[in-house]
């Protein structure tokens, strides 16, 4: 259930899009930690969506990170539009799994009680470099060569979502003693 | 301030880093490849043995494409690439790896990896 009512959620909702955009531009500006390997900070506000308002909140922040990401860009439609998108894609339907992995409490009270941030970010992650080869290997290059190189995307993912995961923490700790949320207790 | 992380955190933590680290193992103990198969558009364009040092150039939709061989590894150099990612993936040898450069159109990669060496396909390979 959601801690925010309607106006609020809409509003936290249009304030983490916005953050992520932001970020992801920032990201595509700076120069690269590494062949085929970007930190994804911008993703650390979609977790925050997810513990904070839900699966369907987390999706709409990916979905408009990625899609007003790429406008501004100029990438729209083109083949790195395509990969965030299936990346994107696979993030959000790992977060949507974490939603059911419910063993003990979390360090943060929100959906998904069991995993935390960091756990979830993790998960996420991988689902996120996974699916983005999966892109790659179907629709650019074709050979299955591409699978050989996926260890190390995936202990980029590692790192990242754990990274992503402790920062989506400690914003979740802000929020929760924000005057943004205490209004709605 | 409450804990970052929790049991099933470091679970998910410590699980999917063994199950890279597993995987990294399996796809590295393969055969080092005899040869660079260098493909532009899906069409092969050159192919170099890996068992002496050489240099060979081809070209890519952005420009010229540097193909090198040295010490029984292959790698690309581009130089009009956006991101020279293919360059900063650096050298490969085993069989079945590959390297590539997108918006030059070139794709280098290590053959070998389809079939062990008294496989038929493995003579059929080399005479074609």
């Amino acid at each position: 259930m959601s801690l925010l009512s309607q106006p609020r959620t809409e509003l936290l909702i249009a304030y983490l899009a916005a953050a992520a955009v932001g970020t992801h531009l920032l990201e595509a500006a700076l120069p690269g930690l590494g062949p085929w390997f970007k930190p994804g900070l911008a993703n650390t506000f979609t977790l925050v969506a997810f513990f904070q308002m839900g699966w369907r909140a987390a999706a709409g922040v990916a979905l408009i990170r990625v899609l007003v990401g790429a406008m501004a860009l100029g990438t729209l439609f083109s083949p790195t539009f395509f990969l965030s998108l299936f990346g994107a894609t696979g993030a959000v339907l790992a977060l949507g799994l974490a939603c059911g992995w419910r063993t003990e409490k979390t360090a943060v009270a929100l959906p998904g009680d069991g995993l935390g941030p960091v756990g979830v970010s993790i998960l996420a992650s991988l689902a996120h470099i996974v699916c983005q080869v999966l892109a790659a290997w179907l629709f650019i290059i074709g050979h299955s060569g591409i699978f050989l190189a996926l260890p190390w995307f995936l202990l980029g993912s590692w790192l990242t979502g754990i990274v992503n995961g402790l920062l989506a923490f400690l914003i979740l700790e802000r929020l929760t003693h924000s005057h943004f949320l205490a209004g709605q207790r | 301030m409450r804990r970052a992380t929790n049991r099933a955190d470091r679970q998910v933590m410590v699980g999917s880093l063994l199950m890279i680290v597993g995987l990294a193992i399996y796809l590295f103990l393969r055969p080092a490849g005899q040869q660079a198969v260098v493909q532009r558009d899906d069409q092969t364009v050159l192919t170099l043995s890996l068992s002496h040092d050489q240099q060979q150039e081809v070209a890519g939709r952005l420009g010229p494409v540097v193909i090198q061989v040295q010490g029984g590894r292959v790698r690309l150099l581009e130089y009009a690439s956006p991101r020279l990612i293919g360059t900063r993936s650096g050298w490969i040898a085993s069989a079945g790896a590959m390297v590539a450069c997108v918006p030059c159109g070139i794709l280098v990669r290590v053959a070998g990896e389809e079939a062990p060496q008294s496989s038929p396909d493995h003579f059929d390979g080399i005479a074609r």
